[in-house]
């Protein structure tokens, strides 16, 4: 067999791809290079991607020793579960509302709905600090996850679609003697599923690898989420032991990448079905 | 006192007028059917008479009762909607049980683990799954009871659907174009079915197609509406050889009725081809009219003889009958008639003919497109 042979417009798609992969993955190979490496062959002149001795278990070790990791976890499960569940709660409701019922503020509800799409939480980041200091509830759960209770992305996503449901449907349950309450979770919940699932892998992702606003209202290691402490880590700690330090990033992000490896068609199927890409 | 009545409706949507004062009364156990082309309003009306929508003006009735303004959950009527609108997440056992439980079981006992507590709905709940059983067994779905919507074929489907509607024993049934999804075996077959239940159940049933056949062969009586006004409501036969109006004549019956454009001369006579068509049409000499005539009351002869002089254009071959289209010599009007197979045998595309028409068998319209009195009694076809 020829080189020649090899060229087919396949092969050269497959190796485009395979090296913006490389591209990509190359930070994240390097971080797991590094959190096995000793401090002293991080500091060498010579560069490997391979350790010439493990120093991964006891990388770990310091890391967890010297952060409270599990509590970072934890922190960083309930927020994200936290506010995935009331965005959940408010938007559901909220989109029905909007794709299914006729009302007069239905169009200015979309409009304010489009516009909550463009406003980031940069923009609102301070008057919610103060709205916060000045309640005494900075270094809290609830001063997390608040500001991210009402998802317009969530209502937009859940509207787009809730519309395509049928509205027989809706018309045969009001029929048959539900309520507006009853038909939401009897027959828009059970149905919504991959809606919620797309939704969740958003929110989740998002808020797990959050530190803008955590920076901004977290002071103590004991609220600090995942990237935080990082963060906390690398400022008091750790200094320049980039071992440890990577050790720990690789467990903070071992979750979200598990679960994706778990849940790969899920995601993918997610992500198809809300259109929205990278 | 009807048993269901819906009272000068009217609707609009801006301008546009899509429910013009309708009025049908149903009486007990009386099978109406709605008939009409698409965007005649037909589903409207049905939908408001669910109380999904709501009329401009009129009123809504069940056994003597005003229901206009009451919720649909509360008017006791069942609906079977074109799309089935089966809960795609309960099984079919879970699907039909919906509205008796919705009815039976309060808001606390349908709630999932504290419901339990609650005393005495472990009976309700048997009472409600025998009523489902029996509902089942009656449409022979007993063997799909486990299976969700997904699994099943568009006819299994439609079954579920009909399942649901009768288990709660409405006041009324809707029947927004049940059939329309199924293939056309199915839906021959299912008709059968739809009428025999309806007259087990009792219940007045209103029923929307835009299929005139269906509406002809299920129905006791048809109510034919167009661009939101009900131009005529009566039995089948009256409907199909009695129309009031030239837009039921047309939109009823397959083929389609023929129509030709005419004037009245001395008598109130309408002449073709040298022959009087019919005669005594009220109005002065020179009336225009529109002259409507069944395909099957039209006979096909050989050339020569007395008759409309014609030419068969092309022949449609249908098993048990053969539809025959012919040009009218010397105009530009053509006839469409039916006949059986051993008759036209020999008739090719192209022959001369002499077309027959059976007296009594042309109904006169006026311009207005309402049905024109005759004043003298038919007489046989006369050639002048």
């Amino acid at each position: 067999m020829s080189l020649l042979s090899l060229i087919s417009p396949r092969n050269l798609r497959l190796a485009l791809l395979s090296l913006g992969a490389l591209v990509f993955l190359a930070p994240y190979i390097w971080m797991l290079s590094t959190a096995a490496k000793s401090r002293e062959e991080i500091f060498s002149s010579s560069l490997s991607l391979w350790p010439h001795h493990w120093a991964l278990w006891e990388n770990l070790g310091k890391a967890f020793s010297r952060v409270p990791m599990l509590q970072l976890l934890f922190n960083g499960v309930f927020v994200c579960a936290l506010i995935f569940f009331v965005q959940v709660v408010i938007a559901i409701p909220c989109a029905y509302a909007m794709a299914k019922l006729k009302f007069r503020a239905a169009q200015t509800m979309m409009t304010l709905v489009m516009l909550g799409l463009l406003v980031p939480i940069h923009a609102t980041a301070l008057p919610i600090y103060v709205a916060l200091n000045k309640t005494g509830m900075l270094n809290s759960y609830f001063a997390l996850s608040a500001p991210f209770f009402i998802s317009v992305f969530g209502i937009f996503l859940f509207l787009q679609f809730f519309r395509a449901m049928p509205d027989d449907l809706i018309s045969a349950a009001r029929l048959d003697g539900m309520s507006e309450a009853a038909i939401v979770s009897r027959v828009i919940v059970p149905n919504a599923w991959p809606a919620v699932t797309a939704f969740a892998i958003f929110s989740v992702v998002a808020h797990w690898n959050d530190l803008f606003w955590p920076l901004i209202v977290v002071t103590s290691t004991e609220r600090a989420t995942p990237p935080l402490g990082l963060l906390f880590f690398r400022a008091a700690e750790a200094g320049d032991d980039y071992g440890a330090l990577m050790a720990a990033t690789l467990v903070v992000t071992l979750p979200l990448v598990a679960a994706f490896l778990a849940a790969q068609r899920r995601f993918i199927e997610g992500i198809t079905l809300t259109g929205l890409k990278g | 006192m009807s048993a269901f009545s819906l009272k000068n409706i009217s609707k609009s949507y801006g301008p546009s007028r899509i429910l013009d004062d309708i009025t049908i009364e149903a009486g007990e156990g009386e099978f109406i059917a709605l008939v009409g082309p698409s965007g005649c309003g037909k589903s409207t009306l049905l939908r408001i008479a669910a109380g999904l929508d709501h009329g401009d003006d009129g009123s809504v009735s069940m056994g003597g009762r005003d229901i206009t303004a009451e919720h649909p959950a509360d008017r006791n009527v069942a609906m079977v909607f074109q799309s089935y609108a089966l809960y795609p997440h309960l099984t079919a056992a879970q699907n039909i049980a919906v509205p008796l439980t919705m009815r039976n079981l309060s808001a606390l006992e349908r709630m999932p683990f504290v419901g339990r507590l609650i005393p005495g709905r472990a009976e309700r709940q048997v009472a409600i799954r025998q009523q489902v059983a029996t509902t089942a067994a009656s449409l022979r779905i007993d063997h799909l009871l486990d299976r969700k919507p997904g699994h099943m074929s568009g006819g299994q489907r439609q079954r579920v659907a009909l399942a649901r509607a009768l288990v709660r024993q409405p006041g009324v049934f809707l029947m927004d174009e049940p059939l329309s999804n199924l293939d056309a075996n199915l839906r021959v077959h299912t008709r059968a079915e739809i009428v025999e239940l309806h007259r087990r159940a009792g219940v007045p049933t209103l029923y929307v197609t835009h299929d005139q056949a269906e509406a002809l062969s299920m129905a006791d009586r048809v109510a034919v509406m167009m661009g939101g006004k009900l131009l005529q409501i009566d039995e089948p036969s009256r409907i199909y050889d009695d129309p009031r109006h030239i837009e039921v004549a047309q939109f009823i019956g397959s083929p389609r009725i023929n129509v030709l454009d005419a004037v009245t001369s001395e008598n109130g006579a309408v002449v073709l081809g040298g022959n009087v068509l019919v005669e005594g049409v009220a109005g002065p000499v020179g009336t225009p009219v529109q002259i409507a005539i069944r395909p099957e009351r039209i006979k096909l002869r050989p050339a020569g003889g007395g008759g409309i002089p014609a030419i068969v254009s092309r022949l449609e071959f249908l098993g048990s009958e053969v539809i025959v289209f012919t040009r009218i010599d010397g105009s530009d009007g053509s006839f469409t008639m039916k006949a059986a197979p051993q008759d036209v045998a020999h008739v090719a595309a192209g022959m001369p003919v002499t077309l027959e028409v059976d007296p009594g068998a042309c109904l006169v319209f006026g311009k207005d497109g309402l049905r024109v009195p005759l004043r003298t009694p038919i007489k046989q076809m006369a050639h002048v």
